[in-house]
């Protein structure tokens, strides 16, 4: 369909990562006692993946004839 | 009566049939066989005028019946354009920018010098 | 110690600064040369979001929970990744009806109900002046803080005096002044307030670089960066609790998701959020960047958080100094008083931007869904018969403006001394999460109607009610502690934090369950068994399908029948003063071409644009009351709504046509057009190609025609001049018979025609046959010849005498270019995979860089880089070239001009199968 409605189903992706990101099991992985570079993993985790959704979100809106990856050609 | 005939053209073979013409006819002759050589012979030979070939290396026909006509010092230059270029378009251009007469090649010898003849003429009554 | 005159004017100093930028984005607006109108400004103006709360706030959660502070940032990030299907829908429908509120959005949604308005502004009311109370508490905390001095312990809680001597009174007033004068400066058609968010935008930069400031201050300036930061602290267990997510500390994983979804909700639906998001909005296109600058901007203030609660819990590690206060006092006992000076304005600038902004909002819903439609109801104040209305509106606006400030400087007084910034921040998101079934329900879903609503929002608040503001009376001291461990009335069902025997929530997630359970449910059980009224029917369709209904065609399917234009007009001079009315009048009138002097009723359309400017000032519930009063007819019936909508769909998708339409005719005449410049230009290189044959063809008659009438008229020549005469003409014509043939070549070889002789053939054997015929005008020319060539044939498929000529026409050319005496000839064959590469260079004149691609195509005659002059017929090349091409070879020159040049052509060999198994492959026919 329209470059709009291709857009909104990446946003709505995007949404459905960051639901994953922060509210499924998923984020129990990283709840743990650990550290890394003297930085607790949780905290990492939560920055890292925030950034990475923010950094998909303008790529998305601010590139939207950007082919998808997985597309064949 | 005579006068100076500038010939421009590069192909040697016409060259050679139109010193021998203008030979014929009295005239004092010098050839330039491109732009460069035709525009160094104007201030040196001083022609009453020019046989000229349009498709010229360097400089081409028009350009140099352009310079001539804009120069005041050759305004009394004949130009006779002498060029296998037969298009309306062409003929036009040239007329255009001030050349005498527009003879198109292949050329009867006998035409070419009367129209040379006549234009000498007219421009000497004139004088 | 900072001296509190240099606080005080600082402080003022900033409010002016304020001011100025408010008043020239005012002014700017005026000119209609808005400094707002881009998704900069409006991204920065949403992070009003961004109180106090966050400013002072977010380290005291911090330091007490960790990661807690986190779901309130991380939920407006995803919700942002739907604003474009959200936010942009809501703020499209609310432009369509001028909606001034969040409250006027529900009222207008639900068939313009002056109830559900109400009780929706009582709501945002009771649930926001707790907030409104945070960031005054945070201002006067800040301020006691940075005025004292820093051997003073401080325990972070404001100290009271009497109210005439209390700071945050004053600022209270001060606040309570700003904005008033850029709130409501004028009654406007739209409640936008551009100078404001000029402001607010502003503020957002301040409070941003001052946390920055001593964010960085502490994790590089007191630490040694984040690692240091981190390590340090996990060396005391308390702290070291904090690194993970842990029932006994931290919050169990459940609360962490009711908090996430509470700030999705918050960042829709809270007032000020409405308020610049919705209402100020100046472009619905700028929500597109905002989807990502927003949760970016949210990404960085948070940055720093973790390190500054650490950092904090670490230096008072003696518990002597209340967590929300660490920001500032970590620049104070480090005697940074510039830095301390920053982060105070800063604190400042979150705090007050989110006091106007919602001031604002909260005023307006007040105003214009409260106070107006009571007054009005109320007779015995014979309002409807006064003349103009406008300046009670103003001084209505102004004065409940006062109110709400006032409510929360009396709240902070009296009960907002007991809670952390924090946890009344949430008792409000938990209000105004309230507001999503009714709206996102109304904006997607035709059916939900205004009785679920009501009763939806009825019972989400008095839960709210019950579960959160009331058990805190009882903590301040008002009610009596057995309510919460009985129950109310004694019943142990009614326990404020364990509703039902609900155990095991903290109580916002606890509050949050309940109430959503009963506002959604009771919202679509109800919409699903009650009977909408024809205005309900006709706005939920409004609502839900904006998008269809606004393609650019206007549309007014309300109201039937007529007004008296009289009548209309005291209407809206009343609401909106003279001026106001006259001008509107003037400017409608002039673009439906109407005299109005000379009607005396108008039509609906009319009737419709005058509800829409109303509803601009005092809200749709009470526009609509009043245009009830004057227009003479009954409203249209759904029925009657229901068709002129379709029509208005069928006139929209009927344009939608017609503008695909006329962009594929565009498209078609672009097509055209572009044909047409092909043909045109195909037309040129044809009449070129004509004028250049006649000249080639003329140039050599010119000469045996001369030649010929020279010899017929000079009878008397000499013998030897007639000789050489002859032999021009001999020449000539062998050099126009050349030049036929070649064109005729050309000609069979771009039409197709000629008869292609394709055998199997020796390219080596051809090559030295061609050289052996050619060795005569070497010899003339006393070229040397070097030849280097495999001993073994090497076959290709071709036809043996084009591929002859090939190799004539390029030695030929070597030859005409050598200079005499010294020329040297090289011609090389070498078998380069499955092709035949083919050289022949010489050591002649070279063609000049820009030719060397030319030489290839027709009648380019490249002139001789010596002396200009040019050579050759200009067809051989292009023929040699359309030989070589046809074998499925390429052909090329590599020259450098006055050192001689290298042609170089390619053959593909004849594959050995073809040798063997195919012999009619000799013949192959080629397309």
């Amino acid at each position: 369909m329209t470059a709009r409605s291709l857009k909104i189903q990446k946003l709505i992706t995007l949404f459905i990562l960051g639901v994953i990101f922060y509210c499924t099991p998923f984020f129990s992985l990283f709840n743990v006692d650990k550290e890394f570079l003297g930085v607790p993993v949780l905290y990492l985790y939560l920055f890292i993946s925030w950034g990475l959704l923010i950094t998909l979100t303008a790529f998305v809106i601010e590139f939207p004839r950007m082919k998808s990856l997985n597309s064949s050609k | 009566m005579a006068g100076k005939i500038l010939i421009v053209d590069d192909e040697p073979n016409i060259v050679i049939s139109l010193e021998f013409l203008m030979n014929q006819g009295g005239y004092e002759i010098e050839v330039a066989r491109d732009g460069k050589q035709a525009v160094e012979a104007l201030d040196k030979f001083q022609p009453d005028l020019v046989l000229l070939d349009v498709m010229l290396p360097y400089k081409d026909g028009f350009e140099i019946c352009q310079m001539i006509r804009e120069n005041p010092k050759w305004k009394h230059i004949k130009i006779v354009m002498l060029t296998a270029k037969g298009r309306e378009m062409d003929i036009n251009k040239g007329l255009a920018l001030g050349a005498d007469a527009y003879i198109t090649k292949p050329f009867s010898t006998k035409e070419l010098l009367e129209k040379v003849q006549e234009i000498l003429n007219n421009s000497s009554n004139d004088a | 110690m900072i001296q509190n005159w240099a606080i005080i004017s600082t402080s003022l100093l900033y409010l002016g600064v304020l001011f100025a930028i408010a008043y020239y984005g005012d002014k700017r607006a005026q000119e209609n040369r808005s400094i707002i109108s881009n998704p900069y400004i409006y991204s920065l103006s949403l992070a009003v979001y961004c109180t106090a709360w966050t400013f002072y706030g977010s380290v005291g959660r911090a330091a007490n929970t960790g990661v807690g502070f986190l779901p309130i940032y991380l939920g407006p990030t995803l919700m942002a990744a739907l604003w474009v299907v959200v936010l942009r829908k809501i703020i499209r429908i609310s432009k369509k009806n001028r909606i001034t509120s969040i409250a006027d959005f529900i009222s207008s949604r639900y068939g313009k109900s002056p109830i559900l308005g109400g009780i929706v502004t009582v709501i945002a009311v009771i649930g926001i002046v707790p907030y409104l109370s945070l960031q005054l508490k945070a201002i006067s905390i800040s301020f006691q803080i940075i005025s004292t001095h820093p051997g003073i312990h401080v325990q972070g809680e404001p100290v009271f005096h009497s109210l005439f001597d209390d700071t945050t009174f004053y600022i209270a007033l001060i606040l309570a002044l700003f904005t008033i004068l850029f709130g409501t400066r004028h009654l406007d058609a739209t409640e936008r307030h551009e100078g404001l968010v000029a402001a607010i935008a502003f503020e957002s930069v301040v409070k941003l670089i001052a946390f920055l400031a001593v964010g960085i201050f502490v994790t590089y300036g007191l630490y040694n960066g984040f690692g240091d930061v981190f390590t340090r602290a996990s060396r005391i267990p308390e702290l070291e609790k904090l690194f993970t997510l842990n029932k006994e500390v931290t919050g169990t994983w459940g609360d962490w998701l009711w908090l996430v979804f509470l700030s999705m909700m918050a960042i829709m639906f809270l007032p000020r959020q409405f308020q610049v998001a919705v209402i100020e909005n100046v472009n619905e296109k700028h929500v597109e960047k905002a989807v990502w600058l927003f949760p970016l901007y949210l990404f960085v203030i948070n940055l720093f958080v973790l390190p500054i609660a650490f950092g904090g819990m670490m230096h008072f590690s003696d518990g002597s100094v209340n967590p929300d206060t660490f920001v500032l006092s970590l620049p104070i006992v480090e005697k940074h008083n510039t830095l301390a000076l920053l982060v105070f304005i800063g604190g400042f600038s979150a705090a007050t931007s989110m006091v106007i902004v919602e001031t604002i909002a909260l005023s307006t819903m007040f105003c214009n869904d409260l106070a107006m439609p009571i007054l009005l109801n109320l007779k015995f104040l014979k309002l409807d018969q006064r003349k103009d209305l406008s300046s009670l509106l103003l001084f209505l606006r102004r004065s409940s403006i006062v109110l709400v400030l006032l409510m929360g400087y009396f709240y902070f007084r009296f009960i907002g001394e007991y809670f952390s910034l924090v946890s009344i921040g949430l008792i409000s998101f938990c209000a105004v999460a309230q507001f999503a079934p009714a709206i996102l329900g109304g904006i997607f879903w035709k059916g939900g109607s205004r009785t679920g609503a009501l009763a939806g929002l009825i019972a989400g608040f008095i839960i709210w009610v019950f579960t959160l503001p009331f058990p805190s009376l009882v903590q301040v001291g008002i009610l009596p502690e057995r309510i919460l461990t009985e129950g109310l009335f004694g019943v142990g069902l009614l326990k404020p934090y364990q509703l039902f025997g609900l155990q095991g929530f903290n109580p916002i997630s606890h509050t949050l369950f309940w109430s959503m359970l009963f506002n959604v449910g009771l919202y679509v059980t109800i919409s699903l068994y009650s009977k909408r009224s024809g205005i309900e029917q006709t706005q939920a369709s409004l609502f839900v399908d904006i998008f269809k209904y606004t393609g650019g065609v206007e549309f007014s399917p309300t109201w039937r029948g007529t007004a008296p234009v009289k009548e209309l007009h005291s209407l809206l001079r009343k609401f909106l003063g003279e001026p106001t009315a006259n001008r509107l009048f003037r400017d409608y009138a002039r673009k439906r071409k109407i005299n109005l002097k000379e009607t005396f009723e108008v039509d609906a359309d009319f009737v419709q644009f005058a509800e829409q400017a109303l509803a601009a000032t005092v809200g749709s519930a009470t526009a609509r009351a009043m245009i009830s009063t004057v227009v003479k007819e009954e409203p249209l019936s759904p029925d009657e709504v229901k068709s002129i909508l379709d029509e208005t769909q069928q006139v929209i998708a009927y344009s939608r046509k017609l503008e695909e339409k006329s962009r594929e005719l565009e498209r078609a005449t672009a097509e055209l057009k572009a044909a047409n410049q092909r043909l045109q230009e195909l037309d040129r290189l044809k009449d070129d190609f004509v004028s250049t044959v006649t000249h080639e063809l003329r140039t050599p008659l010119t000469s045996v025609r001369a030649f010929s009438e020279i010899l017929y008229d000079n009878t008397d020549l000499e013998l030897s001049q007639r000789q050489h005469f002859l032999k021009i003409i001999i020449k000539e014509s062998e050099r126009l018979t050349r030049l036929i043939n070649q064109l005729l070549d050309l000609q069979k070889i771009e039409s197709d025609t000629m008869d292609w002789n394709i055998e199997r053939i020796d390219i080596v054997e051809l090559v030295k046959d061609a050289v052996q015929a050619t060795s005569q005008l070497m010899n003339e020319k006393s070229i040397t010849l070097d030849m280097n060539v495999p001993d073994q044939p090497l076959y290709i498929n071709g036809d043996p005498d084009r591929l002859t000529q090939v190799m004539l026409n390029l030695l030929s050319n070597a030859i005409k270019f050598s200079p005499e005496e010294k020329g040297l000839i090289t011609i090389n064959i070498a078998r380069e995979g499955d092709q035949v590469l083919v050289s022949v260079k010489d050591n002649g004149i070279g063609i000049r860089k820009e030719d060397q691609g030319l030489i290839f195509e027709k009648f380019r005659q490249v002139h001789n880089p010596v002396d200009g002059r040019p050579s050759g017929s200009g067809l051989g090349l292009a023929i040699t070239r359309q030989i070589v091409e046809y074998h499925q070879g390429k052909i090329w020159v590599e020259s450098s001009p006055g050192l001689g040049s290298t042609f170089f052509f390619t053959l593909p060999l004849a594959s050995e199968m073809a040798m063997e198994t195919s012999p009619e492959s000799s013949e192959q026919p080629q397309e």
